[in-house]
């Protein structure tokens, strides 16, 4: 896997994640955590929902565990990552390496 | 004011049918929470040993959706247990009031499978079995009752709502007898399914309060109580299980989804002022407790606000953790486990505790049911999505 299919693969989930939480993704800042970053649970839980439908990836987040679980998401960069990370795997894992209809994009 | 005295009981739960089988439950912190075969989701708390065929004829359940089925049972018990002429028929002086969180579900589940997916007819009872008032017309129709028969919907509080609608109901000599309760049977995958997709569910148990909890666990079942103007029952000379002294239900018109200390607060200090009760009288809280990060930092939070010094101290506990949430049966369900506190003299536990949290910082009767040495009043706390909130007083039998 290279950098820059990876760097492709950000920028895809970045405009989506902007998209849903209405920020600019020029201006995005990964380090700042979600409260900062002005996500509340509900917002975060309506992009993940975006998110699986969009890159066909299933995302194991419970809004319960925001103070440390080990599905816990603290920053929004932490959430792009993990994405990445998903949808990496999941183009290698299919050789045609297409995305599913963008029907929720 | 007219006084409102438990004349019956009956129940449907995880932990146990029947009254005795859910008091030794509670006692023994039974918990009814287990793996779901047949669900996309992990663990549920089902009513196991429920066969609805020994319960039912066949023409029978072709009109009654599980969660009037369970109403049908509870009901049954309650008013068994009263004493009053069922046979002849309650009449007109009496109601129906039952609380319903997500309606007959699994009737829908089951006909949108049927037609969209195998292509197949509906039965022609469909809309009967389906309708949202179902249980209290069923239950009107058992025991002949002919006066007010209605359901009240406001999600997890939908039971607390109805036992305080049909508190007013008595209070106002509207009716002198009110058979309320709550039912629930949401364990159905299309239900569920929304469920996961709002991440508020426990993969693994429910732990309300305690530190590492994960969410909540969905539960089903169904508590009915039947409720009579003092008058009434003494005039019969019926047994009396505990008086309810008081209720308040508010919305805090706050957040779809967001619990508001402020709301729930205001609810907890409403309902103390309605039962006149002096909070040195108050014995034992059952928390509303889901298990959620948000649920149970805010009731701790509504709890010191509303009861000051005496939330240091006074055991306040979620059986939610041995009966599952069963959202619109939820608020009959605790209401009658802390009736029974006050009769047997004991806390409930708050099960599968594994540690305190730093934000819920009271006595949560940890793991293991305790005696009550002071026994006289208690509350029992609901509060819903929506933003609705209800908080019922009890007072023990003994001092009836």
């Amino acid at each position: 896997m290279n950098d820059a299919m990876r760097a492709a693969v950000q920028a895809e989930v970045l405009e989506v994640l902007a998209s849903v939480l209405k920020f600019d993704p020029k201006t995005f800042q990964g380090d700042l955590s979600l409260a900062e970053s002005g996500v509340d649970s509900l917002g975060l839980v309506e992009s993940l929902f975006v998110i699986e439908e969009r890159f066909n990836v299933s995302l194991p987040y419970n809004a319960n565990e925001q103070d440390g679980g080990t599905d816990s998401l603290q920053s929004l960069g932490q959430l792009l990552d993990q994405v990445v990370d998903l949808v990496l795997a999941q183009r290698a894992d299919s050789p045609a390496g297409k995305s599913p209809d963008p029907v929720l994009a | 004011m007219r006084r409102i005295v438990v004349t019956g009981r009956g129940v449907q739960s995880a932990i146990g049918r029947g009254v005795p089988a859910f008091l030794q439950g509670l006692q023994a912190g039974k918990v009814g929470i287990g793996p779901l075969e047949d669900l996309s989701i992990k663990v549920g708390a089902l009513v196991r040993d429920y066969r609805a065929d020994q319960e039912f004829s066949e023409s029978e359940l072709a009109l009654l959706d599980k969660a009037t089925q369970f109403a049908l049972l509870s009901a049954r018990e309650a008013v068994r247990e009263s004493g009053l002429p069922a046979q002849q028929g309650l009449g007109p002086r009496a109601a129906v009031i039952m609380g319903i969180g997500s309606g007959a579900i699994s009737t829908l589940d089951e006909s949108y499978r049927a037609h969209l997916l195998g292509g197949r007819r509906l039965s022609p009872f469909t809309v009967p079995k389906i309708m949202a008032n179902s249980p209290a017309a069923h239950i009107s129709l058992a025991f002949g009752v002919t006066g007010p028969a209605f359901v009240v919907a406001s999600a997890c509080a939908s039971s607390a709502y109805a036992i305080g609608v049909g508190m007013h109901l008595i209070r106002s000599g509207a009716v002198d007898v009110a058979i309320v309760g709550g039912t629930e049977a949401c364990l159905v995958e299309g239900n569920v399914k929304g469920w996961e997709a709002l991440r508020v569910l426990a993969p693994d148990t429910c732990r309300p309060f305690s530190k590492g909890r994960r969410g909540l666990v969905l539960g089903e079942g169904a508590a009915t109580l039947v409720l009579e103007s003092i008058e009434h029952a003494q005039a019969r000379g019926a047994a009396v299980y505990g008086e309810m002294l008081g209720c308040a239900m508010n919305s805090d018109a706050h957040h779809i989804l967001t619990p508001s200390a402020k709301g729930q607060a205001d609810a907890i200090r409403d309902c103390l002022r309605d039962a006149r009760l002096d909070i040195d009288y108050l014995s034992y809280v059952n928390a509303h407790g889901t298990g959620t990060a948000a649920n149970d930092q805010t009731e701790t939070l509504a709890l010191r606000q509303a009861l000051g010094d005496t939330a240091e101290h006074v055991p306040v506990s979620s059986t939610k953790s041995m009966h599952g949430h069963t959202l619109g049966a939820g608020g009959a369900i605790e209401v009658l486990a802390t009736l029974l506190a006050l009769q047997e003299r004991f806390a409930p536990p708050t099960m599968n505790f594994s540690a305190p949290d730093p934000h819920c910082d009271l006595n949560y009767v940890p793991n293991e049911a305790r005696e009550l040495r002071k026994c006289h009043s208690a509350l029992s706390n609901s509060f819903a999505f929506g933003g609705h909130n209800a908080v019922l007083a009890m007072r023990a039998a003994a001092y009836v």
